[in-house]
C-alpha cells in the first residue's frame, strides 16, 4: 500500500510539473509551482485517507 | 505549404518521437530538457515496474492507445520487448501500465504546447509585418 502511495505520488508530481510548465516559460518556477500544488493536494489526500481509515474502524 | 507549416509539422513529428525535441527546435531549451527528463523517466520507470512487459499490442491494446502518443519509446519497446512472455505475477504491472500510459498522454499536452508556441510566433510575425507596412 505504501509502495502504491509513493508511486501514485511520483506520477502525480510529474503531471503537476508538466502542467505548470505549460503556463510558465521559466522552468525553475514551473517546477516550484508544480511541486507546491502537488504537495498541497497530496497532503489533502493523505489526511482524507487517514481520516476515512480511522472513521471506518470507529464504525 | 509554407516554411512555417513545414517547420511545425516536422517539429510535431520530432516531439512525438522524442519528448522535448520539438521545443528544442523552437528555442525553448529549458522546457525541452524538462519534458524530455520527466516523460522519459516516467516511461522507462513504468517499463521497469512492469518488468519490460507492459507495452504489448495484443495483451494491453487499450493501454497502447495512450502509450503510442510517446511514439519513439513506445515503438522501441514494442520492437525490443515483444518476445518477452509473462510467466509469473508481476507485482507492479498495474503501476507500470499507469506510468507508461500517463507519460504517453502527457506527451499529447506537450504537443499542444508546442503548437501554441508556433501560433504565438506566427502571430508575432504577422503583427510585426503589419507594423512595418
Amino acid at each position: 500500500m505504501i509502495a502504491h502511495a509513493v508511486l501514485f505520488g511520483l506520477i502525480s508530481w510529474i503531471a503537476s510539473v508538466v502542467y505548470h510548465a505549460l503556463r510558465n516559460d521559466d522552468v525553475t518556477r514551473a517546477v516550484v509551482a508544480g511541486t507546491k500544488r502537488f504537495a498541497s493536494f497530496y497532503l489533502l489526500a493523505l489526511v482524507l485517507s487517514v481520516g476515512v481509515f480511522f472513521f471506518t474502524r470507529w464504525l | 505549404m509554407t516554411t512555417s507549416n513545414v517547420k511545425i509539422a516536422v517539429s510535431l513529428l520530432l516531439a512525438w518521437l522524442v519528448p522535448g525535441l520539438g521545443h528544442l527546435r523552437y528555442g525553448r531549451r529549458g522546457k525541452a530538457i524538462l519534458y524530455f527528463v520527466l516523460l522519459s523517466l516516467a516511461f522507462v520507470f513504468g517499463l521497469w515496474l512492469g518488468e519490460w512487459r507492459d507495452v504489448h499490442a495484443e495483451k494491453f491494446p487499450l493501454y497502447l492507445l495512450a502509450q503510442i502518443w510517446l511514439g519513439g519509446p513506445t515503438l522501441l519497446a514494442l520492437l525490443t520487448t515483444a518476445d518477452l512472455r509473462i510467466t509469473h505475477d508481476i507485482a507492479q504491472l498495474d503501476a507500470g501500465l499507469l506510468f507508461t500510459s500517463v507519460a504517453g498522454l502527457l506527451n499529447v499536452v506537450v504537443l499542444v504546447d508546442l503548437y501554441e508556441i508556433h501560433l504565438k510566433i506566427r502571430q508575432g510575425e504577422g503583427t510585426a509585418a503589419e507594423a512595418t507596412s
